[in-house]
């Protein structure tokens, strides 16, 4: 199984490669244009100019398909990295030092944790008005109970180790021990539920935005591209419109839930990571 | 044992789970009633049932269904009877008498008398009653300029059982009361109502199930958001309508040519907003078991041009009038389904100037129109486009490609459309696309270029085109009004406060299992007691 | 026991004004009212908007508005829909039977689907059931709903019209079970997957685990079949972990149905949610969300009784 596990890992961390060359390579090779319209050719079938046809005013699919890309995968890694910024060191100063301050973070992760997600990011961004950016931050945002609680399980079971009573005993100040003991053991929790974060946050984006909240038209991204395929005539007689960014996003989620399975059976087999969920 | 006591409790909850699943949902009617049941699609839920009290055109939808207006709305602007048999207008047009139809009755079978009219418009009027639609009150006698008054004030009176008169402020076109006032007034039954406190009453739980209404239909039951289900009216004092019962499901309109095809749906109403997506009108012409028509709308979009901003001249505005490429976006945008628009009014609008000339589309005259004023070409114009209509917003970039061939760059920023209006009021903008459903009525637009109204987007400082607004307004018949109205399309295309773009032609389907069914009218209503169904 | 529930009772109440804090903070962020929507009308005056605006007390001070809300909010009032002048609790009340019906059904279904094809699974590792049942547990975390949603539509009501577009019924005007059963096949498939993965994942996990103890061993050698022993031990001890799952569903299983409602018209919480927002209807949206959050802290203790029910360590040592 760990030989498997190990191969799928590898499998999912080439696609992702090639995914990522390709949204940041693709566009400038072919210089791609997802946004001006071809006059001629609005609703056309693929041809040897539209490799993916184009949409209904004349935009080039396929240029729209791998800007999306781009778009997909910038709000996924850079809303789970803020997740990151905001979640870690809320938990770590919850389990370093206890008392009030760790009841009222957890009570705060508590209440972000009694929405369904994609409840509470909808209600913040159709109040703050939805665009690539806002649906980026709070995505990012709201992630951080997840990264919390870990990294405060974490911290909890680290702090009464002897070195940091001894680190204490002579006297080194909370911030180097935080940041010289505590913080590296959090590296391998923390990418491992960075992997899965992203996916889930990849997930959420493209929600959104078919939703019509999320990623605004004229830019492009695969969730609010399957948007139109809404429409029978998309569905029946356009696959080759709908059916790329559908599968574009199975793949992608699941190469990153492949390289996260990876990472997590290689980083440790002790510690089980029971703070991360799936949830939606 | 602890596993077996939790599954024990598992499926016990799963099967009471599933019985009271069954008791709630299924009315348990297992006997085949051949009835004949129609079922009409509408794209979003209707907001109250309450006929005073919204804007929504899918409750209009519903109302047209359940209650009744004076007259029907046909759509070469001509008025037939419904619950009033006939009106006669005073010599100097300051009055209206409705003579009501003495079959008329409630679906609780009192008979519908000249005191519910009265009732209806006081509630209206009534300044405790908080109703939106008072402000259609504002055009009779004893309103203030609110539309508010009350009773006693309010000149609106039975003169016996069957008879009502209204007197006018001042004298005007009885056909605008036609269009504005008996188009949102759907008359609410006194009998059941007239106890109640004005306060109260908008929100009263009658309208929660307003089974007693005077309309083809009678509302027998509904889910949330997703259906509301009717009986015919055999009483109806029009006719018995041709079906026995009539469902309206909310479909979102992508759905609307599946649901047709599959026949889980036999026709689409909602007014001008409900309209088979043009991305499926090729394949609903294909279908043979539909009925299709492409019929032209009242309905408008424009580009209003931010009128105190300086660089924005007069010279410039007619520039980019004629810089845009409106055939473009109506034979590839639309695929040739919509109309080129000069102004606020289609050419097959009644009060529509035939003089004018359609306006021309010349790209080089526009360059060198903004050469020689020196207009700034490095400044970046901000465009805003509202969310909701597609069309709209892929008129946008083709519209940013038209400016940008005359030297006018702009930057398109797509927000909901709460959001762009407010910024428009403020001045935030150099460009905004904004549409209206138009009216039979010519004043409609006139509101956008007064100076004061809260609609004049443009910011139009200029009092021209208002006051021949009003002047129309205090015309009395067709002719004088016509007059009136021809100036003011004229003018508007001379100082383009915005530039009018298209009409977009209404696409509407139905099952060929109905006939005698006017849909050109459907902007106003859907009259179901004419239809004839197999 | 006891000392555990009025534990986690306790915890309770400042969660819960946390909740109602943060969506009125939420709510206050908002740009536009829906007085704004009035504004589009052309005909609508500028005294019907100040008298509209008044009605709803939307000229009043930040912090007064939170407090007469809160103080409603206790009483059971969840405030008036700005959209349609009836109160929110009712509508909320009319919609959540609809997504009751459908998350429940799917849930009680992916636990009777994922729960033995991951004792199977677990049973027999590195097998092509092991396979094809981890490959659907993929499958079901990793791709996104509403695609699942549109090919289900595309194969089973476009191309073979053997399933529904929408809604809850037909359009026959009888509403009778089958009728309703047929629309809820593909919109209970859409939302299950998510948790059919899951549940699976972890049920799997957890009886590799609990097949790998000494008393497994011992339970053999004793004389059990393998079946006692499967309802004995392995359920018991895997459950614990699958209830976890189940309850951290909490919140999805409550609200989460947003985008299956709107793809499929399905008249729940979730595309109330979505209308509220498209009208700008505030007391609706926080409303909504408020009543969601609630159920999922009341859901959330229920599910900590049944825990602490299942697994004696977790009572006693708390």
């Amino acid at each position: 199984m760990r030989l498997k596990a190990h191969k799928l890992a590898i499998l999912g961390l080439i696609i992702l490669f090639i995914e990522i060359i390709s949204a940041i390579f693709l566009p400038i090779l072919f210089d791609l244009d997802p946004y001006n319209s071809d006059p001629v050719a609005f609703d056309a079938e693929p041809n040897e100019f539209h490799i993916m046809g184009t949409d209904s005013i004349g935009r080039d699919v396929f240029s729209r398909f791998i800007y999306g890309g781009r778009v997909s995968l910038l709000v996924g890694i850079l809303s789970s990295l803020i997740s990151i910024i905001v979640g870690v060191p809320l938990g770590i100063i919850a389990g370093y030092y206890k008392g009030a301050i760790e009841f009222i973070i957890m009570r705060c992760a508590d209440v972000f944790m009694s929405f369904p997600a994609i409840v509470l990011i909808l209600v913040l961004v159709s109040v703050i008005g939805p665009s690539v950016w806002t649906v980026t931050i709070v995505i990012g945002i709201l992630g951080w109970p997840q990264f919390s609680r870990l990294i405060y399980g974490n911290v909890l079971s680290v702090r009464e180790k002897e070195y940091i009573e001894a680190a204490k005993a002579i006297g080194t100040n909370d911030f180097t021990i935080i940041t010289k003991y505590i913080l590296p053991n959090t590296f391998a929790p923390i990418l491992i539920a960075f992997t899965f974060r992203t996916a889930q946050a990849i997930i959420l984006e493209s929600s959104l935005s078919f939703l019509g909240m999320g990623v605004q038209p004229p830019q492009a991204s695969w969730g609010n591209i399957l948007y139109e395929a809404q429409s029978i005539t998309v569905l029946s007689s356009q696959p080759w419109f709908w059916l790329p960014p559908g599968i574009a996003l199975i793949l992608t989620v699941t190469s990153i839930n492949f390289f996260g399975d990876g990472i997590r059976d290689a980083l440790d087999t002790k510690m089980k990571i029971v703070g991360i969920k799936k949830c939606n | 044992m602890k596993v077996k006591g939790f599954s024990r409790v598992f499926l016990l909850v799963t099967c009471l789970f599933l019985f009271l699943t069954v008791q709630v949902y299924s009315n348990g009617q297992s006997e085949k009633q051949d009835l004949t049941v129609v079922s009409m699609a509408i794209p979003s839920t209707w907001d109250t049932l309450m006929p005073l009290n919204t804007t929504s055109a899918y409750s209009d939808a519903i109302f047209d269904l359940i209650f009744d207006r004076l007259l029907v709305i046909r759509q070469d602007g001509s008025y037939e009877s419904r619950l009033a048999e006939k009106y006669e207008v005073s010599e100097n047009s300051d009055e209206i008498v409705f003579y009501l139809n003495k079959n008329a009755r409630w679906h609780d079978g009192e008979p519908v008398l000249a005191e519910d009219v009265v009732f209806t418009f006081q509630v209206a009027a009534h300044p405790e009653s908080q109703v939106i639609r008072k402000s259609r009150m504002v055009y009779f006698k004893g309103t203030d300029e609110s539309g508010a008054a009350y009773p006693d004030e309010l000149k609106i009176e039975a003169i016996d059982n069957h008879t009502v008169r209204m007197k006018l402020k001042t004298p005007m076109d009885p056909e605008t009361i036609f269009a504005l006032v008996n188009r949102d007034m759907y008359i609410i039954p006194k009998h059941i109502l007239k106890d109640i406190p004005m306060n109260e009453i908008a929100g009263h739980e009658f309208w929660s199930n307003p089974t007693v209404g005077s309309g083809p239909c009678i509302l027998s039951d509904m889910i949330s958001g997703e259906r509301i289900e009717m009986d015919a009216n055999k009483n109806y004092h029009l006719g018995a309508p041709d079906f026995d019962r009539l469902i309206v499901r909310v479909v979102p309109s992508t759905n609307f040519l599946a649901g047709l095809m599959s026949g889980e749906i036999d026709i689409i109403g909602g007014g001008n907003f409900a309209s088979i997506p043009l991305k499926d009108w090729e394949l609903t012409k294909k279908q043979d078991n539909l009925i299709k028509k492409s019929l032209p709308s009242l309905a408008y979009q424009y580009m209003a041009i931010n009128t105190s901003k300086d660089y924005f001249s007069q010279e410039i505005r007619q520039a980019i009038n004629i810089a845009i490429n409106r055939d473009l976006m109506i034979d590839q945008l639309m695929k040739g389904e919509g109309e080129a628009a000069i102004g606020p009014l289609s050419q097959s609008h009644k009060y529509f100037n035939n003089n004018m000339l359609p306006i021309e589309y010349n790209v080089e005259k526009a360059k060198e129109i903004l050469k020689s004023s020196g207009f700034d070409t490095s400044r970046e114009h901000l465009m805003l486009v509202p969310k909701g209509n597609i069309i709209r917003e892929n008129s946008a970039p083709l519209l940013q490609q038209d400016l940008a061939k005359i030297g006018i760059k702009v930057k398109i920023q797509t927000l909901d459309f709460p959001t762009l209006l407010s910024s428009v009021r403020k001045g935030d903008y150099d460009f905004a696309l904004i549409g209206s459903a138009g009216s039979l009525d010519p004043h409609e637009s006139v509101t956008l270029v007064t100076v004061g109204d809260p609609c004049n987007f443009a910011h139009v400082s200029d009092t021209t085109l208002g006051d021949i607004g009003n002047r129309g307004m205090r015309a009395t018949n067709f002719t004088e009004r016509k007059k009136v109205y021809d100036e003011y399309q004229i003018t508007l295309k001379k100082q383009v406060p915005m530039t009018w773009l298209y009409f977009q032609n209404n696409l509407y389907a139905y099952n060929n299992r109905l006939s005698n069914v006017h849909v050109e009218d459907f902007f106003a209503n859907a009259c179901v007691w004419e239809w004839e169904v197999e | 026991m006891k000392n555990y529930l009025i534990k986690r009772f306790i915890i309770l109440i400042p969660t819960f004004f946390g909740i109602t804090i943060l969506v009125y903070i939420i709510s206050t962020l908002a740009p536009g009212s829906p007085l704004d929507l009035l504004l589009g009308d052309s005909q609508v005056t500028a005294a019907d908007i100040e008298r509209k605006a008044n009605e709803l007390g939307l000229n009043e001070p930040v912090l007064i508005q939170y407090f007469h809300w809160l103080s409603g909010l206790l009483k059971g009032n969840f405030g008036i829909s700005f959209r349609t002048n009836t109160p929110v609790l009712g509508m909320i009340m009319e919609r959540l039977g609809p997504t009751l019906l459908l998350t429940v059904t799917a849930t009680i279904l992916s636990i009777f689907i994922a729960v033995p094809l991951g004792v199977m699974s677990a049973y027999k590792p590195y097998s092509l059931w092991d396979y094809i049942s981890s490959g659907l547990a993929f499958i079901g975390t990793a791709t996104p709903n509403f695609f699942v949603g549109l090919i289900l539509i595309y194969i089973f009501a476009v191309n073979l019209g053997i399933l529904p577009l929408g809604g809850m019924y037909d359009s026959s005007g009888m509403r009778h079970v089958s009728s309703l059963l047929k629309h809820l096949i593909m919109p209970v498939i859409v939302f299950s997957l998510q948790q059919v993965g899951s549940i699976l994942r972890q049920t799997r996990g957890s009886v590799i685990e609990v097949l790998q103890e000494d008393f497994i061993t011992m339970s053999r050698a004793k004389g059990l079949t393998e079946f006692e022993i499967i309802l004995k031990h392995v359920l018991r001890n895997a459950l614990i972990p699958v209830v976890t799952v189940i309850s951290s569903m909490m919140p999805y299983i409550i609200g989460g149905a947003v985008v299956t409602e709107q793809i499929f018209s399905w008249p729940g919480l979730g595309s109330l949610m979505v209308q509220s927002i498209n009208a700008r209807d505030y007391p609706t949206i926080m409303g909504v969300a408020t009543f969601i959050a609630i159920v999922v802290l009341l859901g959330n203790f229920i599910a900590d009784l049944i825990y602490g029910a299942l697994d004696p360590k977790i009572s006693h040592n708390r």
